[in-house]
């Protein structure tokens, strides 16, 4: 008899798998490995030294963190109200009302932001510091504002109903119980605008001013000949750092939110 | 009916773990063609497990599964000649109840004929699969639903599709996997009939997955008991019910009342302080002994005669019958009778010997009471021995209960050689190792598990690895439950 | 109270209706303008006319970034939706290996773009440089890079169905005879149709967004993002833009609407 070993569903999976090792953790490897190699192919830090030292990426750098902590804030200045007015009564009711907010992001994004351009253009705005930022809340609002909503609508409405019935005022409740409660939406929120900003380049590209632009720009640039390749490799590096130190913080403050609103359950 | 005596699936030491859990453990077991066998005890006890790797969805760890004499293990379940009915029915919800019937029919290759001196294979026709698809439909009593949404359907009837889905492919064993676990009661009942009445018309082999002992008991010619992954008794329903032959069947198998005891001598077992004859023999003199009485078997009344007297704690009203607590000394007999007898009443039970039946005792470990002599030495069987402290507190005199487990003695041939001496009286064969029940000098029964094989009577020494004794602090609150009636 | 509860709605519409006029604001004026020949908005409208429909066929580059668009975003997606689905019945039935698979597909979602991108670019040189494998950037490649980077999505969307199924749906399959490969074709796969519809959906979607992957992976071919972007970077603004813009935004709008009327054409037979 032939010896074949029990199929097991989860074969499935296994094209997938090799397709992320080639596609996603090589790539992410070969990243690292540019990063600490020298011409010579020795392993060496100077890549990083080189991107710290120059101020143009060092700076470049800064300031994105920068345009990318203003950008958010302002996308979730703005989203918060409209996700919270669009899971109050009688909102709730028209889920048309929402898709409207999210329909522009199934459509190309640069052509958005080059109708918003035209229309700076039309009201005589020259390109600015300003522009730039608000084209990136323009681009990124949706994406704001539809975890911020998803948790808001699905808020249990006794909450909020026990928090009137023990007296609190409507500004009260809002502060001691909704808002505590739509904080994994914030958190998910800011996770999906705050480091793709640092890539969107296109958008500052369009609509900002020369000296306003993000760093996904000066990789590009290292890209573009292959001298620099090792310091675009040691930027990127740097960026991919950034992203599990935002990975991490987002994890901690939501465990913790959740541990804090279940903590009185706990067994 | 008249079985054939064949084998039709032979499971020959089992074993399946996930990681290092233990899931079915060295497991041999033959079913015979046209029985229906059911694989009963309580949830994870592996009895699904077993099922599924019969099935071929999970291979066994080590083992052999055979099915007619045709090893099986590593076939994958689309070339096994069985079929499983599942718990939830997984019918296909994107099909008719006609297609989710034909399913399996239009996979199937039947022979056409030889050819060449090679057997060539046609598939089914569409009349034929037809034919055999209304057959099954009929047969579940829902000819005319060949062309409704499987959702549109209840339970019930989706249950029936299904046992109609698997039957229709002819298996040679249908598998059932606690397939009335999701029907209501009246709806179960039902079901158990005509389960029943189908596996006589056609005479193919069940297994039969459940964890209510009394659908096993109605339903099966054969239930097999399993707990930890092990089989506990396998037998008829009446044989199961009447000789359970452990106390874990004798408390899973209806109600009853488990109390150790001690066989004085044939005939004869001591519990409770009482000697009371009983019909049991063969065991050794004063060998420890499990011993079950069923509730109905055990007779009350206010005055009359009777071996024990006892103190009505609680009554209830079950429809038929009164089922009544008696604490008499310290434990607590439970009782059925057809005539209350009110709380607080002083009353006489009456165990005759037919109603008795004696259990060998199951240890899974040895257990003494002791006492601490100093943070490392325990004194029991009538010696100090060390043993190693994890960190607990205890002070000269605790009383403790010692644990070891029957790997962690070693006998040797020189009685003098270990830290006491002893005497086998007992010696079974476990497959890989034996099993070795030995006497001590000072008064206590061990349980030992050996690679060697050991002569009755022999005079050996005993070892204890220091490093594998547990001690434990008598817990008061917990010991009293220990001679306590064990109701599951 | 009544008054209280009537200022409290007016308000709340009013934040609405002035954020979806800033949403929507520019994408009027371009759809208005795109009937207008003039080159830039706010200038003298002139007369209604198709001219900028004309002209956007005529430009054979944006036509040709176009068609490459929509070949990556369907081919891509159609891949990602195979592939996709196909894992997430694997990871379905996943215990150990869940969380490793599942952390994996979520790389190159929170991942930074340009970084994402720059690795497909370092190894495309590994390939060509290293392993000698002799291919140059362009629509293959962009292929290959979007079908990897909109996988996770369709698994994303397709799992929570695979939750709501039956959990022996597969084995029973297997149990009636079917190989692996015709369980997944004829009892998985089917169940899952409508979560993979809306897992193309959102891959084709993703895709036609894509810039930064697309602009660094691309080599000479060019999508609309890329195309339009170094257009105007180059050379200014590009009336048909406008015409393009339009087109899009009503065939998006329509699909939503389809979608959104077989949506509750569904709910109500489910009821």
């Amino acid at each position: 008899m032939k010896k074949a070993k029990v199929f097991r569903p989860t074969a499935f999976a296994f094209p997938y798998i090799a397709v992320t090792v080639v596609f996603v953790i090589v790539p992410l490897l070969l990243v690292t490995l540019y990063a600490f190699r020298g011409n010579d192919g020795s392993f060496t830090i100077e890549n990083f030294n080189y991107i710290f030292s120059q101020a143009a990426y060092r700076n470049s750098l800064f300031k994105t963190v920068g345009i990318a902590l203003l950008a958010t804030v302002l996308c979730l200045l703005v989203s918060y109200p409209v996700a919270y007015v669009l899971a109050s009564h009688p909102f709730n009711k028209m889920a048309v009302l929402a898709l409207l907010f999210v329909i522009p992001t199934w459509m190309n994004f640069v052509l958005r932001i080059v109708a918003l351009k035209s229309v700076f253009n039309w009201m005589g705005l020259k390109p600015s510091f300003w522009t730039g930022i608000i084209g990136l809340v323009y681009d990124f609002l949706p994406y704001m504002l539809l975890p911020i909503y998803t948790v808001l609508s699905n808020l249990d409405k006794s909450y909020v109903e026990a928090s009137k019935d023990l007296g609190s005022n409507d500004f009260l409740t809002f502060w001691k119980v909704t808002f505590p409660l739509s904080i994994p939406g914030i958190i998910s929120g800011i996770s999906m605008v705050f480091m793709p900003i640092f890539s969107a380049y296109a958008v500052t590209g369009l609509l900002a001013d020369a000296g306003t632009t993000v760093i996904g720009r000066g990789i590009e640039q290292l890209f573009s000949q292959p001298s620099g390749y090792g310091a675009g490799s040691a930027l990127s590096f740097v960026l991919l750092l950034l992203v599990f130190i935002v990975m991490f913080l987002s994890s901690f403050i939501t465990g913790k939110t959740n541990k804090t609103l279940t903590g009185g359950k706990k067994r | 009916m008249a079985y054939v005596e064949e084998k039709i699936i032979d499971l020959v030491d089992v074993c399946k773990s996930y990681g290092d859990t233990p899931a079915v453990k060295n497991l041999t077991l033959y079913i015979r063609k046209g029985e229906f066998v059911t694989l009963l005890g309580p949830s994870g006890c592996g009895k699904t497990t077993l099922l599924r790797m019969i099935a071929g969805f999970e291979s066994p760890t080590s083992g052999r599964i055979f099915i007619e004499g045709e090893e099986i293990t590593s076939k994958p379940p689309y070339r096994r000649p069985v079929n499983t009915v599942f718990q939830k029915y997984a019918l296909f919800p994107h099909l008719t109840v006609f297609n989710n019937i034909a399913f399996g029919l239009k996979l199937k290759k039947i022979e056409a004929g030889e050819k060449n001196g090679k057997t060539i294979y046609r598939k089914l026709t569409k009349q034929e699969i037809a034919e055999k698809v209304n057959r099954a439909l009929k047969m579940v009593d829902l000819e005319d639903y060949g062309y409704r949404n499987v959702n549109s359907l209840s339970g019930g009837q989706q249950q029936r599709i299904a046992i109609a889905r698997a039957l229709v492919c002819e298996p040679k064993v249908l598998l059932l996997d606690e397939p009335l676990g999701a029907l209501d009661l009246k709806m179960r009942k039902e079901m158990q009939i005509e389960l029943k009445r189908m596996h006589q018309e056609l005479g193919i082999t069940f297994i039969y997955v459940t964890h209510d002992q009394e659908e096993a008991l109605t339903m099966s010619d054969t239930v097999v008991v399993i707990n930890d992954g092990q089989i506990q008794q396998i037998g008829t329903p009446k044989k199961i019910y009447d000789e359970p032959s452990n106390a874990f069947v004798a408390n899973f198998i209806g109600e009853s009342n488990i109390l150790s005891g001690t066989m004085i001598k044939d005939y004869l077992v001591r519990f409770l302080g009482v000697n009371v004859p009983c019909l049991d023999k063969g065991f050794n003199k004063n060998e420890q002994v499990d011993l079950v009485i069923r509730p109905e078997d055990i007779a009350i009344s206010e005055n009359g005669e009777g071996q024990f007297k006892g103190r009505v704690t609680s009554s209830v009203f079950k429809g038929t019958y009164y089922e009544m607590n008696v604490l008499s000394g310290d434990y607590e007999f439970t009782v059925q009778n057809t005539s209350e007898f009110d709380v607080g009443k002083e009353v006489v039970l009456k165990i005759i010997p037919d109603s008795i039946h004696i259990m060998r005792k199951m240890r899974t470990i040895n257990s003494f009471e002791g006492e601490i002599e100093d943070e490392n030495t325990v004194y029991f069987c009538g010696e100090s021995f060390e043993f190693a402290n994890r960190g607990e507190f205890f002070e000269k005199g605790d009383e403790v209960i010692v644990k070891i487990p029957f790997d962690a003695i070693e006998i040797t041939d020189d009685e003098n050689d270990g830290d006491i001496g002893a005497t086998v009286t007992q010696s079974l064969y476990k497959g890989s190792y034996y099993q070795v029940q030995i006497f001590t000098d000072g008064g206590e029964d061990f349980f030992v598990d050996t690679p060697y094989e050991w002569g009755l009577g022999d005079r050996v020494g005993v070892r204890i690895d220091p490093q594998k004794i547990t001690v434990e602090k008598v817990d008061y609150s917990e010991s009293e439950g220990d001679s306590a009636n064990e109701k599951g | 109270m009544k008054d209280k509860k009537i200022l409290s709605l007016v308000i709340r519409w009013l934040i609405l209706i002035v954020v979806l006029i800033a949403i929507y604001l520019p994408i009027a004026l371009i759809i208005l303008y795109s009937f207008s020949e003039v080159r830039d908005l706010g200038g003298e409208y002139g007369s209604f006319s198709f001219g900028l429909y004309a002209k956007l066929f005529q430009n054979k580059e944006l036509m040709t970034a176009t068609m490459n668009t929509l070949i990556i975003g369907l081919v891509s997606a159609f891949l990602a939706t195979i592939l996709g689905s196909v894992t997430a019945i694997g990871i379905h039935y996943m215990t150990k290996m869940r969380k490793v698979v599942d952390t994996a597909s979520q790389i190159t979602v929170v991942n930074a773009e340009i970084v994402t991108a720059m690795g497909f670019y370092l190894l495309f040189i590994f390939l060509r440089d290293v392993v000698h494998l002799s291919f140059d950037l362009g629509l293959g490649w962009l292929i290959i890079a979007h079908t990897v980077i909109t996988t996770p999505y369709v698994i994303l969307s397709v799992s929570p169905r695979l939750k709501q199924l039956n959990p022996n749906l597969l084995e029973a399959s297997m149990d009636l005879g079917a190989t692996p490969i015709r369980s997944l074709v004829t009892v998985m796969l089917p169940q899952l149709f409508g979560s993979m519809i809306s897992g193309f959906a959102l891959a084709f979607t993703l895709s036609l967004d894509d810039f930064v992957v697309t602009s660094i992976n691309g080599g000479k071919t060019y999508t609309i993002s890329t195309f339009v972007y170094n257009h105007i970077r180059r050379s200014g603004v590009l009336p048909e833009v406008r015409s393009l813009s339009t087109i899009i935004f009503l065939f998006v709008l329509i699909a939503m609407i389809v979608v959104n009327i077989v949506k509750n054409k569904n709910l109500k037979k489910e009821k």
